[in-house]
C-alpha cells in the first residue's frame, strides 16, 4: 500500500476546500464517505490518489456536478467565495491584532460593548427621518413630529424603546427578517452622514466670520450713518463691540475710489459706506435752505454755529479724508433713501 | 472532457462554450452523463450497495470509464430526489459503511426509464440498421 492515510487526509481537505462555497451540511453530506473511499481505492490500485482520480479539486467538480449542487456558474462564483474567503481572515486576523491595544482580546468584543448605544442612537436617527419626512425638509437637532417637539420627544422614547427590544432579539434573526434589518441600519447611517454634512454646511458661515461681531435683527442694514452731537455726519467711522471686534453691517452697494489704491476686503471699509446717500442732510449753514430733512443738532449749539471751528477730533479717525460738510452745501443732496 | 484543475479559469470558459457550440463525438463519458441514473438504479435493483460496491458493480458491468466522483455524486442526487433509503451497517475492518437501497419509488423509476432507454436504444439501432451500419 504506497498511499498514506497523511495522503489521504490531504485528498479529502482539499476536495472539501473545493466546496467549500457548498452549505456546511451538503458538504458534509457529499464527502462523508469519501476517506472510507479513498482507501478502498488506494488498497486495490497502484500509485497516488491523484493519478487514479486526478486532482482534487477535479474530483470536488465532477462530485457536484453529478450531485446536482452549485453547478451554475462555479466558476465566478468559486472565484467570489474565494476572495470573500480571504478577506474575512484578514479581517479577523486584524479583529485580533487591534484588541490589545484597545484593552479587550479582540476589537469585535469591544465593538460587542457598544451595541446598547448604537440601538439609541439609532432609535434618535430613526426619529429625524420622520421628522424630516413630517416636517417636509428643514430639521434642528430634536425630533419634532409634523413640527410638535412634544409628539416628537415621545416618539422618541417609543423608537428607543423599540430598537433596544429589536437589538436584544436581532440575534436570533435568520433570513429576510435579518436582511431587513441590516438594510434599515445601512439606510440609518447614510441619513446620519448626510445630514452631518448638511448640518457642517450650516455652522460653516459661523466659523467664517467669528471673529465679526454680527447679529441676525440688523440683516436689513445696508449702510450706517453716524451723526456727532452737531448733527454733522462722521465719515470713515468704524464700529467696535466690547471685545474690540469689528461690528460689520450691510455691504457696500457703491463704489469707493479707495477701493482700487486699498485691497482687502470690501466689507473692512469704514461707515458710511455711502455718503451720498445719507438720510439726513448735512448740518444746515443759515443761507440755504435743505433741500432734505436736516438732523437737528442733540445740544443746543452756540449762538452762531461755526461747524469748522467745533469739528471734534475724535470724530475724524482718518485725516486723510476730508470730512467737511459744510464746504458742499449742496442742494443737489439726494433725497433720505427709504428703506 | 473533463476540464483538469490545471487549466486557469479563461480557458474553462472557453472550453465551456466549444462544448455548447461543437458537434459531439460520441463517446462513452458523454453518453454515460445521460444514463448514469438510470445505470445506478440498475445495479441496486438485485442488492444493496455502499459507495464504491456499487462502482465495482458498475465497472463489472462493463461501465469501465465512469468517474468514481460521479458515481457518489449521482447516489447524493437520487437520494435526495427521495429515490433511495440509506442505512447504516458497523462494519467489522473499518469504519460504518452507508448503504442504499432502491425504494418504491426507485422501482417506479427504473422501470419508466428502462422503459424509455429501450425504445430510444430501439430507434437508434433501426437508424443505425437502415444505414447500413449494424454492428
Amino acid at each position: 500500500m504506497t498511499v498514506t492515510e497523511q495522503e489521504i487526509t490531504e485528498y479529502v481537505d482539499r476536495v472539501r476546500a473545493a466546496l467549500a462555497d457548498l452549505p456546511p451540511e451538503v458538504r458534509d453530506e457529499l464527502t462523508e464517505d469519501l476517506p472510507e473511499h479513498l482507501r478502498e481505492v488506494a488498497a486495490e490500485t497502484d500509485g497516488s490518489l491523484t493519478d487514479r482520480l486526478g486532482a482534487p479539486e477535479a474530483y470536488a467538480l465532477e462530485l457536484r456536478t453529478a450531485a446536482g449542487v452549485g453547478t451554475i456558474r462555479r466558476g465566478r462564483l468559486h472565484r467570489l467565495t474565494g476572495t470573500a474567503r480571504r478577506a474575512r481572515d484578514q479581517i479577523s486576523a486584524l479583529d485580533r491584532q487591534l484588541g490589545p491595544p484597545l484593552g479587550y482580546p479582540t476589537v469585535s468584543e469591544f465593538l460587542r460593548l457598544l451595541r446598547p448605544g448604537w440601538w439609541v442612537l439609532r432609535a434618535y436617527l430613526a426619529a429625524m427621518v420622520v421628522t424630516t419626512v413630517s416636517t417636509g425638509g428643514s430639521f434642528g437637532l430634536l425630533p419634532r413630529f409634523g413640527g410638535d417637539l412634544l409628539t416628537g420627544l415621545l416618539m422618541l422614547v417609543g423608537l428607543v424603546l423599540a430598537s433596544v427590544w429589536w437589538g436584544r432579539r436581532s440575534d436570533g434573526l435568520r433570513g429576510w427578517p435579518r436582511q431587513a434589518l441590516q438594510i434599515g441600519n445601512v439606510a440609518l447611517v447614510v441619513f446620519a452622514l448626510i445630514g452631518l454634512a448638511d448640518m457642517e454646511d450650516r455652522a460653516g458661515y459661523d466659523f467664517d466670520y467669528e471673529s465679526i461681531a454680527v447679529d441676525g435683527r440688523y440683516d436689513h442694514v445696508r449702510d450706517v450713518f453716524v451723526y456727532d452731537s452737531e448733527g454733522r455726519l462722521v465719515r470713515d467711522a468704524r464700529l467696535f463691540d466690547q471685545n474690540g471686534d469689528p461690528i460689520r453691517l450691510g455691504h457696500p452697494e457703491c463704489r469707493d475710489p479707495r477701493d482700487l489704491t486699498v485691497p482687502g476686503n470690501p466689507r473692512l471699509r469704514p461707515y458710511p459706506y455711502c455718503p451720498d446717500s445719507a438720510p439726513f442732510a448735512p448740518g444746515p449753514p443759515a443761507s440755504v435752505p435743505p433741500a432734505a430733512p436736516a438732523l437737528p443738532p442733540l445740544s443746543i449749539p452756540p449762538a452762531t454755529p461755526s461747524p469748522t471751528a467745533t469739528q471734534s477730533p475724535t470724530a475724524t479717525p482718518s485725516p486723510t479724508a476730508t470730512p467737511s460738510p459744510t464746504a458742499t452745501p449742496s442742494p443737489t443732496t439726494p433725497a433720505p433713501r427709504v428703506s | 472532457m473533463k476540464p483538469t484543475a490545471a487549466t486557469s479559469g479563461s480557458v474553462k470558459r472557453w472550453r465551456y462554450f466549444a462544448l455548447r457550440t461543437t458537434v459531439h463525438r460520441v463517446d462513452t463519458t458523454q453518453l454515460l452523463k445521460g444514463v448514469l441514473d438510470l445505470a445506478v438504479l440498475a445495479v441496486l435493483r438485485d442488492a444493496d450497495g455502499y459507495g464504491y460496491d456499487i462502482l465495482r458493480r458498475l465497472r463489472e458491468a462493463g461501465l469501465e470509464e465512469v468517474g468514481d466522483a460521479s458515481v457518489y455524486g449521482t447516489l447524493r442526487r437520487l437520494f435526495a430526489a427521495g429515490l433511495l433509503t440509506t442505512y447504516v451497517v458497523p462494519s467489522e475492518s473499518g469504519p460504518h459503511r452507508k448503504y442504499y437501497s432502491l425504494n418504491a419509488a426507485g422501482r417506479d423509476q427504473l422501470t419508466r426509464s428502462g422503459k424509455l432507454w429501450r425504445s430510444f436504444a430501439t430507434t437508434m439501432d433501426t437508424l443505425l440498421d437502415d444505414r447500413g451500419m449494424a454492428a
